[in-house]
């Protein structure tokens, strides 16, 4: 009589517990570099997002150490978070590991990737396929000091300045330890002053370097740069710099009076004593300016059980509610131009130069063109301008010299 | 010796095998498998994401024309070459300072064996303070010595000078003496009493009973500690990997975080097994140098009761 009781009791147990099982409620994984507080805004996505959808969980794994790693890792092992946020589109494309979007753009009716920034699309697009949905972005400006300007009576300078003119004023900021602005190795900040002045470092289809990287343009360009260091010691040298605990910090002691640098500062010197305002880039001369960006986007992995409900997910992660909620913890700026004008920002003293700097941003980054060879390219182009930094070469000499090395190699590779 | 009925001798062949187990399967899984795994894979092109392919030897070949391959090679060597030996000098030094019969030696010896208790990603930290250019206690320190001349010395700029940064992770390697001082302790400790009375019967000086005795006894010493700080020269990695990342310009790209960028950073894991073999092929070759020339400079007591 028991036996007879408890079989229909279990059993119906057994029914419960499978019919809960494919009964919907599946976990996604999200994966970021954001940390600490960074991570509240994604938090409160999140929860909006599972109060909508109430058959999927999401699980945050914040990674803010060695995450190119870890998700080059998991996709190996099969076992890739289903959405997460990534920036270097052409590699992980080229790898296989990010799901094109495209498709469930063209059959999707309540999201359009025409809310972004055009160019901040073609940042997470790979020849023309759209891998990233844009989560924030920021371009790179230049911050100055105010108080550092004031003491000598400079006028505080305006968006559309000149070369010569931000020299002048370099020139007049530095004294003592005091320094006019910081000068470093590097192709991603570099790429600016080489468009702005007609140049580039690798052509448009990224397939070489030679009439780029030893043109006349990028030559001067990097010359005018490098100079500003090597002939007029308007910059501190490398190793002052990392002493001093790098620009930023140089910034924020008031050591250094102009910085080129991204967003990611403006809330720490926001909380600082330093008075300081932002304007865009100089450019040379009767040239126009090109700005660069740095954006991230929310990305499906290629290997996922439940890219629909991913695909849910990223949406929800990138819409103007998301940037919204991002936008007002003050951590980035939205990637949508009638958000930011809904907000405001678009007249903020501190902010508004970020967002003018995107119609400038004309030009895809060098790293976007040239497929999973940019190692080839980024680490050479970086020793060159060491050496010229180092003093142990000149642009003129050392920019061609790379330029063949990276060719060589390149017609080895293929 | 008692023979052992054949079913208890299989039975203990058995229990060692079980009891060992843990590090065999261990060994096999995590040592074993990935080195194969790695052999095959130097022969392959390997993103990690797309399946390997097959290119022979071509990962080899294109090393010939990598610059920093060879830059990497060369930064090993000269690190190498001039750190073990000035290493085994001083741990000496600092072993037979230790040997004195004087007060407060534990202390010594547990103040002089610390540093090598730290961890390397620790102790990178606290040398990079002191190489800090403007703040270091050293370049303060240089100053000071200079003023106290009446010069104007400036010290360099250490870990952002192509120049001094070798150097500098040179110095900064004397820090882990710790563990050749202790090796060198107990070699002295075996040194018999009797050796060094009769040589002072004979009129033997401290310098001739250091050259005759004491040298000579610790051969095999000098012997273990030449080849273990080899192979650890050759696989330097933290402190370049926390403090310089092989910078400036390279000076301090060590082969195995040239590997590692190879590997980690670029994900060319074919050509960073490439060069692991290469690795493997070098410290080898070194060692079987060092073995070879051992019989003409190590010393084993028991080969003087052989002949």
């Amino acid at each position: 009589m028991v036996i007879l009781c408890v079989v229909p009791i279990i059993s119906i147990f057994l029914v419960l517990g499978c019919s809960k099982q494919d009964g919907d409620t599946i976990t996604l994984r999200y994966m970021t570099w954001d940390s600490a507080t960074g991570l509240e805004p994604e938090r409160k996505i999140i929860q909006r997002f599972e109060a909508t959808h109430p058959n999927i969980k999401v699980k945050l794994e914040p990674n803010s150490q060695g995450y190119e790693d870890k998700i080059i890792t998991s996709l190996v092992a099969g076992k890739p978070p289903d959405v997460f946020l990534w920036w270097n589109f052409t590699k992980l494309a080229e790898l296989g590991g990010l799901e094109d979007l495209t498709p469930y753009l063209e059959n999707c009716s309540d999201f359009s990737v025409d809310m972004f920034y055009p160019n901040l699309v073609k940042y997470n697009s790979v020849k023309g396929h759209i891998y990233g949905l844009p989560k924030d972005f920021t371009a790179r400006v230049i911050f100055y000091n105010k108080d550092l300007f004031d003491q000598v009576g400079l006028p505080y300078p305006k968006d559309d300045w000149t070369w010569e003119e931000f020299l002048e004023i370099a020139k007049k900021l530095t004294h003592d330890d005091q320094y006019g602005f910081y000068v470093f190795a590097g192709t991603y900040h570099l790429q600016p002053w080489v468009w702005s002045n007609g140049g580039d470092l690798v052509s448009p289809d990224g397939n070489q370097v030679i009439g780029y990287l030893d043109s006349p343009e990028t030559i001067e360009a990097i010359k005018f740069y490098t100079d500003l260091y090597v002939r007029h010691r308007v910059s501190p040298s490398g190793g002052a710099a990392a002493s001093l605990g790098g620009a930023q910090n140089m910034f924020l002691t008031g050591k250094l009076a102009m910085m080129d640098n991204g967003r990611w500062p403006v809330l720490k010197l926001k909380k600082s004593k330093i008075r300081f305002g932002t304007v865009l880039p100089p450019h040379p001369q009767g040239k126009r300016l090109v700005t660069v960006l740095h954006s991230a986007g929310q990305v499906m992995a290629t290997i996922g059980k439940h890219k629909s409900q991913a695909w849910e997910l990223l949406k929800a992660m990138s819409d103007e509610e998301a940037q919204k909620i991002r936008a007002e913890a003050g951590w980035a700026l939205p990637a949508m131009p009638a958000l930011t004008e809904k907000m405001g920002l678009d007249r903020d003293p501190v902010e508004s130069a970020f967002i003018r700097a995107v119609e400038y941003a004309t030009i895809t980054p060098c790293f976007l063109r040239t497929s999973d060879w940019w190692e080839y390219f980024d680490k050479p182009i970086t020793d060159a301008i060491d050496k010229v930094l180092l003093g142990k070469g000149t642009v003129e000499e050392v920019l061609p010299q790379t330029a063949q090395e990276i060719e060589a190699r390149l017609r080895r590779r293929r | 010796m008692k023979i052992l009925p054949e079913k208890t001798r299989q039975r203990e062949t058995l229990e060692g095998y079980l009891a060992i187990s843990p590090w065999i399967i261990g060994f096999l899984v995590f040592v074993f498998g990935p080195i194969v795994a790695s052999l095959v894979l130097s022969f392959h092109k390997w993103n990690l994401l797309k399946p390997a392919q097959w290119v022979g030897l071509t990962n080899y070949q294109s090393m010939v024309s990598d610059p920093l391959f060879w830059q990497s090679l060369k930064v090993t060597f000269i690190y190498a070459v001039v750190s073990v030996p000035l290493g085994l000098v001083t741990a000496l030094l600092v072993a037979l300072l230790l040997n004195q019969k004087i007060k407060g030696l534990a202390f010594f010896r547990t103040v002089f064996y610390l540093p090598s208790v730290m961890p390397t990603v620790a102790v990178s930290l606290i040398w990079m303070w002191m190489y800090n250019p403007k703040f270091g206690i050293l370049n303060f320190l240089i100053k000071k010595a200079g003023g106290l001349l009446g010069l104007n010395l400036e010290g360099p700029e250490w870990l952002y000078s192509t120049t001094w940064v070798l150097p500098a992770l040179i110095l900064m390697s004397f820090w882990g003496i710790g563990g050749g001082m202790l090796i060198f302790l107990a070699g002295l400790k075996n040194i018999p009493e009797q050796l060094y009375e009769a040589a002072l019967v004979d009129g033997a000086g401290a310098w001739q009973r250091f050259r005759k005795i004491t040298i000579p006894m610790l051969s095999p010493t000098i012997f273990f500690l030449l080849v273990t700080g080899t192979i650890g020269a050759f696989q330097v990695f933290t402190q370049a990997f926390v403090m310089t990342e092989g910078g400036p310009l390279n000076a301090s790209m060590f082969f195995v975080l040239y590997l590692y960028m190879q590997g980690f950073r670029w994900f060319r894991m074919g050509y960073a097994s490439a060069l692991a073999w290469v690795l493997v092929l070098i410290i080898l070759a070194l060692t079987i140098l060092i073995f070879k020339s051992s019989s003409l400079w190590v010393y084993y007591e028991a080969d003087e009761e052989n002949r």
